[in-house]
């Protein structure tokens, strides 16, 4: 296995290349966070004993920006003299409610002063921009952890718009997510992405090999169709028939088979209690025989049973 | 909150109130969450769980499927200082679906570790006579026959098998922030998959005279992989560069059967003879990934994401059969397979804005699967037991590569009421190698609508239309491709062709598609917000004699929920689902029926239209869910869940006429329901001590006429697992105490 050591290695590199690095990160925020020359007073009124979490954010990376403490505070809400002067009367400069509530692109530019990068750098023009959703519609700075980066937190956020899913992900086929198994983030970038459906890897089929490693092939005996679209086949959501599957057999299959002998059948009810016919009906139909239907390594497998 | 987490929580009154007297000796005037938030730096839960039953479909991810007691152990603990934080956390420590992550980063480092145990339990309600891992072997005594039903020692051999899969992973992070604009990360991933499944195995001679087996088979998979990512972000332009790679290893190569009938000669029958079926080959995947978004102006920015991966396999190919007595002519034209496939993905996308509220988005997406494979002649052993004695019995492989490229532009623009619309135009193009249709193209018109009818009521219209045309259905191009020219020779002309030449592969076919959907979002109040979601599709494959012909989906969802104050929330969802297919299949035999051009009587069946059959395919799904969340106290929450769901699968027939067609429906339905009950309750009798108890009932029930009733003998030539459909009905109860600390 030379991968796992060469994968070492380049870890090994990453500490390296992290430890030697000008240690110029600080200066570096500073210098672009625009912030006023005076302290602000941020903390004087909104103390630790204030009813809202606000102080939660200092066990967050959110609240060491720009020195920590109050200097944090304006490096997401803007320097916000007026409400320094009148905190009852003015809001601040961003503001993410409930009292007060900026505009979404006011309140998202201040997020994507650091995050227009990795994950979210397709953010402006993705399908939740356009829709005008907030960070903060989804996102908490101020607890120790956001719920949207577990796969729970996820799951209750998404599912509220995403209503179909609710219903499908409960489904007698499914995936794993109601038990926080497989985050919707697994599948899908929700700050948008270049590929379809907002899907994490480059195809659909690269999306299922993540774990489905074993169907990658190639196989010497391919299913043209598996190797092009894992969806024609299986909704990966949920579905009312097993393995997640569009259709249940025979008749799945002979959506695309029909050739002479049984594949050619129709497979009526008399086909469940008929001793001629039941074995491409009952137990696992098609599958009975032919269980190499994402492809088959055998010399002999050209009919995907080997 | 998510079953997952809702572990269960219950505590005896008695212990309760024993401690009651220290309930309220906080003086601190903030909220209790405010507290936990501010002043609290972890948990730590523990308590036991018991399941009253067995089960499959309660358990199937969640690690409750055993009858048993548990421990239910759940931890979170956090801290910072010097500008960096840490974290661990480890959850469902008690059951086989633990997980744990250890994490620590700073403004530079970002370093975590990450175990995750998975796994899925199938109907585990199927006995097998079959012992063994990779080779099967049926025990001592075994009575062989021509059918299952001759199998006189089946019951007597018949052993429990569990369908069980379980994944343990491990993931080790490094990030390392260089620079305000330069990162670098890396990720090893470790996966092993274990454990048991059913897989299908024939042993024949031809299709009519099968011996099939449900196998128990042995799953012993390996996945590592590795990922390498650079990231550099400076004003306007943001890059991220990829190396991923994985390496794939199967531990067993060849599943082995002994076979239970006593048909054919003595080197197939049982006991010496065997059948064989190679398991997935050992696999290599490689990719190099390039993502970068650059705002060259205000009004115009682009984004691309381009990647190039390569998967590869070399495994050793089996013997064509596993019976060495059987005499194979020819020999493996190459021991491995060595095969190969490129994928070229490349996705850009343009947004310009031309005028202040005219925004215009152009996009292109290009997708390339090369198949790089060797192309040869494989003799054919039909399913270890008859080798075709000549070169007419070769088959050769093919090979499948295709290409995609999408274009698409879509301009949205503001109108009156603070409404606004998109518009879009998208043309598609795909090339296919080794196909029935080697070039398609489809072009696709979407509008979308936004608009608030009132303050508080905002709607969502979108239509789509596409319109796909596939070139010329080439029906016979997979029997050119695949068989030897001597068989082609031999057989008439009327007859060369594997698919009816009337039936057209759905994926590949023209295609018409219309889709609507509407969205509606109403708060008639502070309290209340109310949604509707409705979709609908229809695929018509217009130009589709036999094969699928049609598709549609309806969706209906409604939410709702009420604020009703601040301690009391109730909200539900209503779900209905609906997808219906039409398909249509000509019943033939071979030989002389088999001639599909036949024009005058009397018609080979292959040409007859009478011997056409449809069967409409219905699937529903009801499902519901209300949730009550009430807080009598800060000191007392109380939940409710109620999930129901309702699925049917409904068939029907019709056909032609002819006499050996029949319009019977089956005799029962595919469906099941599920009932859902989840009562939890905590009681936080002090700040850092808080008592819980989770209550579940569960209630499934559901019929398939593909098992139901199907012992391992009913089915003539399938030895099958007899497995039944699930029929749960169980109770769940958890207890616990959490303790928190500052």
């Amino acid at each position: 296995m030379q991968g796992p050591r060469a994968a070492l290695g380049a870890l090994l590199i990453i500490a390296i290349t992290g430890m030697t690095a000008p240690a110029a990160l600080s200066q570096d925020n500073s210098q672009d966070s625009g912030k006023p020359a005076a302290e602000p007073r941020c903390l004087m009124c909104h103390r630790e004993t204030a009813d809202e979490p606000v102080h939660a954010i200092f066990k967050t990376p959110h609240g060491q920006l720009d020195g920590g403490g109050a200097a944090s505070c304006v490096s997401c809400h803007g320097a916000s003299d007026d409400h320094q002067r009148g905190p009852t009367r003015n809001p601040p400069d961003v503001s993410f409610g409930p009292k007060w509530e900026s505009p979404t692109a006011d309140g998202n530019g201040a997020c994507l002063t650091c995050h227009q990068k990795e994950e979210q750098m397709f953010w402006l023009g993705g399908v939740h921009e356009q829709e005008e959703l907030a960070c903060n519609d989804c996102h908490n700075a101020h607890t120790p952890r956001d719920p949207m980066l577990t796969a729970d937190g996820q799951l209750d956020n998404c599912l509220s718009c995403h209503t179909r899913q609710q219903a499908q992900l409960r489904l007698p086929s499914r995936h794993p997510i109601l038990e926080g198994k497989t985050a919707c983030t697994d599948c899908h970038n929700p700050h948008g992405a270049a590929t379809e459906a907002m899907l994490t890897a480059p195809t659909l089929n690269d999306n299922c090999y993540q774990c489905h490693q074993e169907k990658r092939g190639p196989f010497l005996w391919e299913h043209q169709p598996v190797n092009e679209d894992c969806s024609y086949c299986h909704n990966p959501h949920g579905s009312v028939q097993q393995n997640l599957l569009t259709a249940r057999g025979p008749f799945q299959c002979q959506q695309c088979h029909s050739a002479a002998f049984h594949p050619s059948q129709v497979y009526d009810g008399r086909s469940t209690t008929s001793n001629s016919s039941n074995q491409y009906v009952l137990g696992k139909n098609c599958l009975n025989c032919h269980s190499q239907v994402h492809g088959s390594n055998h010399p002999s497998g050209a009919r995907l049973m080997r | 909150m998510s079953e997952r987490r809702r572990t269960p929580v219950f505590l005896a009154l008695a212990t309760a109130g024993a401690v009651a007297g220290n309930a309220l000796a906080q003086e601190d005037s903030r909220p209790l969450a405010t507290r936990w938030a501010t002043d609290y730096t972890g948990f730590a839960e523990i308590g036991v769980g018991y399941v009253s039953d067995e089960n499959f479909e309660f358990g199937e991810y969640n690690g409750l499927n055993e009858d048993e007691a548990f421990l239910i152990g759940n931890i979170d603990w956090s801290g910072s200082g010097d500008g960096s934080f840490w974290n661990l956390n480890g959850s469902n420590v008690g059951l086989d679906t633990r997980e744990g992550q250890a994490r620590w980063r700073n403004q530079r480092w970002d370093i975590y570790f990450e175990i995750d145990s998975q796994q899925q339990v199938r109907n585990n309600s199927g006995r097998t006579p079959f012992r063994g891992g990779d080779t099967l072997l049926l025990p001592e005594g075994w009575v062989s026959g021509i059918n299952t039903s001759d199998f006189g020692a089946l019951d007597a051999s018949l052993r429990g098998f569990d369908q069980e899969l379980d994944r343990d992973r491990y993931t080790l992070g490094v990030k390392a922030q260089l620079s305000s604009a330069w990162s670098l990360e890396g990720t090893l991933f470790y996966e092993e998959k274990q454990g048991d499944r059913d897989w299908g195995g024939a042993i024949f001679n031809n299709a009519a005279a099968g011996d099939a087996v449900i196998l128990p088979r042995g799953v012993d998979f390996e996945n590592t992989e590795f990922d390498l990512t650079l990231n550099y972000a400076d004003g306007p332009l943001a890059l991220t560069g990829s190396l991923f790679y994985s390496e794939f290893e199967n531990g067993d190569d060849l599943l082995q059967w002994q076979n239970p009938y006593s048909n054919f000669g003595p080197n197939v029958r049982y006991p010496e003879g065997f059948g064989g079926l190679a398991l997935e080959p050992d696999n290599e995947f490689y990719r190099a990934r390039l993502t970068g978004t650059w705002i060259v102006s205000p009004t115009l920015r682009l984004q691309v994401d381009g990647s190039y991966g390569k998967t590869e396999q070399d495994q050793d190919f089996a013997n064509f059969t596993v019976n060495p007595n059987l005499t194979v002519p020819g020999v493996l034209p190459r021991t491995s397979f060595d095969g190969e496939y490129e994928t070229k993905v490349f996705d850009a996308r343009v947004f310009w804005n031309p005028l202040r509220k005219l925004r215009l988005e152009g996009y292109f997406h290009g997708e390339e699967r090369d198949n790089d494979v060797p192309r040869d002649g494989y003799q054919y052993v039909l399913g270890d037991a008859f080798p075709i004695p000549d070169s007419s019995g070769q088959l050769f492989n093919t090979q499948h590569s295709y290409s995609i490229n999408t274009y698409g532009i879509e301009g949205s623009y503001p109108l009156p009421l603070r409404s606004k619309l998109w518009l879009t135009y998208e043309y598609e193009e795909i090339e296919r190698d080794n196909a029935a249709v080697t070039e398609s193209d489809e072009d696709r018109y979407k509008l979308r609508y936004r608009l608030p009818i009132l303050s508080n009521l905002n709607m969502r219209v979108e239509a789509l239309y596409g319109d796909r045309n596939a070139d010329e259905y080439v029906w016979n191009q997979s029997y050119f491709a695949r068989l030897d020219v001597e068989r082609i020779n031999n057989t008439p002309d009327s007859q060369r062709y594997l698919n009816h030449p009337l039936l057209s592969q759905y994926h590949i076919a023209t295609r018409e598609r219309v889709e609507g959907r509407m969205d509606l979002d109403w708060q008639p109040g502070a309290d209340w917000n109310l949604a509707l979601n409705l979709l609908y599709r229809e695929d018509d494959y217009d130009e589709s004699e036999l094969g699928l012909t049609d598709e549609e989906l309806e969706s209906i969802s409604f939410t709702a929920s009420w604020f009703a104050s601040d301690k009391l929330v109730l909200s539900g969802w209503l779900s209905s689902n609906s997808y219906e297919s039409q398909q249509s299949g000509r019943a033939f035999r071979g030989g002389a029926d088999k001639n599909a051009f036949e024009i005058f009587p009397p018609l080979p069946q292959a040409s007859d239209p009478s011997r056409n059959w449809d069967v409409d395919v219905e699937d529903e799904a009801i499902a519901l869910g209300l949730t009550v969340e009430w807080s009598p106290s800060e000191r007392l929450e109380l939940g409710a869940t109620y999930s129901y769901q309702d699925t049917e699968s409904d068939y029907e027939f019709g056909n032609g006429g002819a006499a050996d067609l029949s319009d019977e429906p089956f005799a029962e339905d595919y469906e099941s329901e599920m009932h859902h009950l989840i009562l939890e309750g905590t009681w936080h009798f002090r700040d850092n001590l808080s008592l819980a108890v989770n209550y579940q009932y569960w209630n499934f029930d559901s019929e398939d006429w593909a098992i139901s009733g199907v012992s391992q003998d009913s089915i003539g030539k399938v030895l099958s697992l007899g497995e039944q459909p699930a029929d749960e009905d169980l109770h769940y109860i958890g207890t616990s105490i959490i303790y928190r600390w500052q």
